[in-house]
């Protein structure tokens, strides 16, 4: 019960208040946000687990009266191999014993 | 369980980690099974309590040792497989990415607004836990649901024996100390829908099994239902 009101008092707090967010990154709308201010900052509900990157977004024209600050998710994480020494005392290919018996090929780095 | 994913993947070798009452392990039939003891698999509140595979990891890797074992595909019970030949088909993936690691809806969460980095940021040992890195952005954090996870021999012992200074969520601690570690982490973009965090979705075996999927996750009563493939 407890999780049913909580679930629909965001949906609809969301929905009255809320603002759309967008990923700056990709364009879409992510959500609706209600922006409170808490404590010097801002308290951001109804996120609702959505990876997001705050930052100020680039101005067209230099102003110093206001900034936009965006929000924006990572692209997917592409990061090559990179050979750590420490690793060197586990087998690279398989666990030991009586040779690789799954038949696969090894990955290419 | 077991049986039905022998069934499906007749090459591999299929062993069963079972984090239960050690009673009911003795009483499980299928040959090559281990038992985990460690408290922090058996969590409730999985998120806040931090639940962790390394203990689990950590038990495989010794029953696995001297066993010849090249990839491991680590797959939670709730995991249905729909097709045969799920391991052949990462096996294949991995090659074609060039990973090391392959995981469910991976993303990057540093500096960012998810409630997992969230937590874990205000740890006094969190920047500790990025300090071995051997990558040249030491802060990068990832995350990768834990549900279905595929690996090299080399990545899983490395991430299983990596120390962790303080409780890591495994969502956050598997793919992180992996890419720390050095080792080639990919997401599988295409199962976005078929790996859910929560819910359950055995009702919908049927249909996504033909239209072809290859796994559905979470379905947590198929095998107490006795309806494996």
């Amino acid at each position: 019960m407890k999780l049913f009101l909580k679930q629909w008092g965001l949906k609809g707090l969301r929905a009255v208040l809320g603002v759309k967010v967008v990923d700056q990154r990709s364009g879409e709308v992510v959500g609706r946000v209600v922006v409170l201010p808490w404590k010097g900052g801002l308290r951001l509900i109804g996120l609702e687990g959505v990876a997001l990157r705050p930052h100020f977004l680039p101005q067209a024209r230099e102003v110093y009266w206001a900034q936009d600050l965006g929000f924006s998710t990572y692209p997917p994480p592409d990061f090559p191999h990179v050979e750590n020494q420490h690793c060197s005392d586990i087998a690279p290919g398989a666990s030991g014993g009586v040779g690789d018996g799954r038949g696969v090929a090894a990955p290419q780095s | 369980m077991a049986e039905a994913w022998q069934r499906l993947n007749p090459e591999a070798e299929i062993h069963v980690a079972y984090g239960g009452a050690e009673g009911r392990f003795a009483g499980l039939s299928w040959p090559l099974r281990t038992w985990v003891g460690d408290a922090r698999l058996r969590t409730r509140d999985h998120q806040r309590e931090r639940q962790s595979y390394r203990g689990l990891m950590q038990a495989m890797v010794g029953a696995m040792t001297g066993r010849g074992v090249a990839r491991v595909v680590m797959a939670e019970c709730d995991v249905a497989p729909l097709r045969p030949g799920l391991a052949d088909f990462l096996n294949r993936r991995g090659a074609e990415e060039g990973a090391d690691v392959l995981g469910g809806r991976l993303r990057r969460v540093d500096g960012t607004s998810h409630p997992h980095y969230l937590a874990h940021l205000g740890h006094p040992r969190f920047r500790s836990w990025l300090e071995g890195t051997v990558r040249p952005e030491g802060e990068v954090v990832l995350m990768m649901l834990g549900c279905l996870t595929w690996w090299t021999w080399e990545a899983f012992a490395a991430t299983a024996r990596a120390a962790e200074p303080f409780p890591v969520y495994l969502e956050l601690a598997l793919p992180t100390t992996a890419h720390h570690l050095g080792f080639r982490v990919r997401g599988l973009p295409e199962w976005e829908e078929d790996l859910a965090p929560l819910g359950e979705r055995g009702g919908e075996l049927e249909a996504r099994a033909a239209a072809g999927r290859w796994v559905l996750h979470p379905c947590k009563v198929l095998w107490r239902q006795g309806a494996g493939r």
